[in-house]
């Protein structure tokens, strides 16, 4: 095994020397050869459960579905296409307490009298008014995560690690050679430090919504501020599955899609194909003139009957 | 471990070496269909609870319980009932729980209630939770908890009873004792704020447990062929089981109660008649 930097995107990749890949797994651009310093112990690996051919199944099934995307994209969906790259990341389990403030409201209802009319009488009636009752209530919530998932990699941005996840970290078995033998495995190219601030902001606006959702007592609730300390109890660095379609858009852009190596989810921008669009434009145009054209042809005719 | 093994219901009690079981503990199944086998003990118990109920006392609570309900047949107080010692595996857990809950409380203003919050740590000794394979979650929970301040160390050799087999995991047992541990806390805090309603999140610190047995009287009994099962609490002798309902009695107050209805109808008819006969004249 040996590193490899790839200088468009920062991963760092590792590759099997005797299945050496000439560009890199995340962006298609051409790897840079170079020995990275002394790599972090990986805790575990989870192994693919899709294989090759199911992941093209899922991508294919994705990409049929995109109507404006160029046609050749499909090529992508070809299972030679492919590529199973390990991903690392760092798993934290942490507990977090977090306190807030807000405003509580709890509802109750006031009889209203109206008139209105029925059959030309004037009527009086009574209706039923929701009001609310709004309380300050400050207060804390705890409670501990397990498992919380961020990217250890600069091929995999944090944003397409959230819409990838999630993986069953469940599945992972302790690190040996022979779990990652003839595979693509990255190293972490995000240090601790980065991540930990990532966790930090994840586990904070998690806790959040929580709050939100299942703790705050009341019918309704506005004003939510909240303070999370995050109490890191364990990380651990994972290597979790991922297929890898790369596709070079020129320019030194390439088109990347990613398939989860355990649950199929698929994730990755996917660009409109300008033929497609302009023919769809002239498209929607056309019938807008053929209708427009059809009324004013029919407006014509009724008028000029009407005339006579 | 040498164990007997019901094949009618699976169930699986450990025993000294040499004792043998006339019937099935757990479903009154007879000997014949008793195997004896080597298992595997998820974990050894540690802990036992003493007997503290004797078998007279046990025997007494099942004529007591025969006697309970009017719709019992008769001659239920002459069925033959052989309640044995039984040790039913659970769990014993403790740690501490952090807790911290909002809630609503009554206020006298326009909606009745105002929210409220706060937080406890609270160090829990220890929780319960049984961990038997043939006996359902709803009969031990209907029999009542066990004092946990009663454990001793456990031996096999000595072992008073027969001790059925746990088949549960230390983690399945963790997460069913912490579920337990959350809503202890949720009802306490509800009883001494007098909440209308709490919600509540947890940290949980140094959980851990130990595998115990707790005492119970067994007992299944034959009435026109259908086996009822019996279990007596073998520390506060609280009776959970099934009896048949008398057929007869049943039939004799339909009746009565049809005659009963006749008798109103023809009441209010007879009456009304007598009223029209008052009205024509």
């Amino acid at each position: 095994m040996s590193a490899h930097q790839c200088p468009q995107c920062g991963a760092s990749v590792d590759v099997d020397t005797s299945k050496l890949s000439a560009t890199c797994a995340f962006c298609d651009s051409p790897l840079e050869v170079s020995t990275a310093e002394e790599a972090e112990p990986v805790d575990a690996v989870a192994p693919f459960q899709l294989t090759q051919e199911q992941a093209s199944q899922r991508l294919r099934t994705h990409l049929s579905s995109q109507w404006l995307a160029p046609s050749a994209l499909q090529k992508l969906a070809r299972p030679g296409e492919l590529n199973a790259v390990l991903v690392p990341f760092y798993r934290y389990d942490a507990t977090v307490r977090t306190q807030f403030s807000c405003s509580v409201g709890c509802y109750w209802y006031r009889t209203e009298t109206y008139t209105t009319t029925v059959n030309g009488k004037t009527v009086v009636r009574t209706r039923q008014v929701r009001e609310t009752e709004w309380s300050p209530l400050s207060g804390t919530h705890g409670r501990t995560w397990i498992d919380h998932l961020v990217s250890a990699s600069k091929g995999l941005p944090e944003s397409e690690a959230n819409q990838l996840e999630p993986f069953d970290v469940g599945a992972a078995l302790p690190f040996a050679p022979s779990l990652v033998a003839g595979i693509i495995a990255e190293r972490p190219t995000i240090g601790h430090t980065e991540a930990r601030a990532t966790a930090n902001n994840e586990l904070s606006a998690l806790e959040k919504r929580e709050i939100a959702g299942a703790h705050l007592p009341g019918d309704t609730h506005s004003g939510l501020k909240t303070s999370s300390q995050v109490q890191v109890d364990a990380v651990r660095l994972v290597l979790l599955p991922v297929w890898v379609a790369a596709y070079p858009l020129g320019k030194g852009k390439a088109l990347r899609l990613l398939v989860n190596g355990q649950t199929g989810e698929v994730v990755g921008k996917i660009p409109r194909s300008t033929t497609k669009v302009v023919l769809l434009v002239l498209a929607i145009i056309t019938a807008i003139v053929a209708v427009v054209g059809g009324f004013l042809v029919c407006g014509g005719l009724t008028s000029a009957l009407g005339s006579m | 471990m040498r164990a007997i093994r019901c094949k009618g219901c699976g169930g699986a009690v450990a025993v000294r070496p040499g004792e043998k079981l006339p019937a099935c503990l757990f479903c009154g199944s007879p000997a014949s269909d008793l195997v004896e086998e080597e298992v595997e003990q998820v974990e050894q118990p540690e802990l036992f609870a003493p007997f503290a109920v004797e078998q007279d006392t046990a025997d007494t609570a099942f004529r007591k319980f025969t006697k309970s309900s009017i719709w019992y047949p008769s001659d239920l107080k002459r069925a033959r009932l052989e309640l044995k010692r039984l040790l039913v595996p659970a769990w014993a857990f403790g740690g501490r729980i952090e807790v911290h809950w909002t809630g609503l409380e009554r206020a006298s203003n326009r909606a009745g209630k105002r929210p409220v919050a706060g937080n406890e740590t609270v160090d829990i000794e220890q929780v319960l939770v049984t961990a038997s394979r043939s006996l359902r979650q709803a009969e031990l929970f209907r029999l009542g908890a066990f004092d946990e301040g009663k454990l001793e160390p456990f031996s096999r050799e000595e072992a008073s009873a027969p001790f059925e087999l746990s088949e549960m995991s230390r983690s399945a047992a963790k997460e069913r004792a912490i579920g337990a541990m959350e809503d202890h806390r949720k009802r306490s805090i509800q009883n001494q704020h007098g909440l209308l309603l709490v919600r509540a999140s947890t940290i949980l610190h140094h959980i851990a447990g130990r595998p115990v047995l707790v005492p119970i009287w067994i007992g299944a009994y034959r009435y026109n062929d259908v086996v009822y099962r019996i279990l007596v609490h073998g520390q506060t002798g609280a009776l959970v089981g099934k009896a048949p309902k008398s057929l007869w009695k049943m039939l004799g107050a339909g009746l009565l109660a049809l005659m009963l209805l006749g008798f109103i109808a023809m009441c209010v008819l007879g009456g009304g008649g007598f009223a029209a006969l008052i009205g024509s004249q």
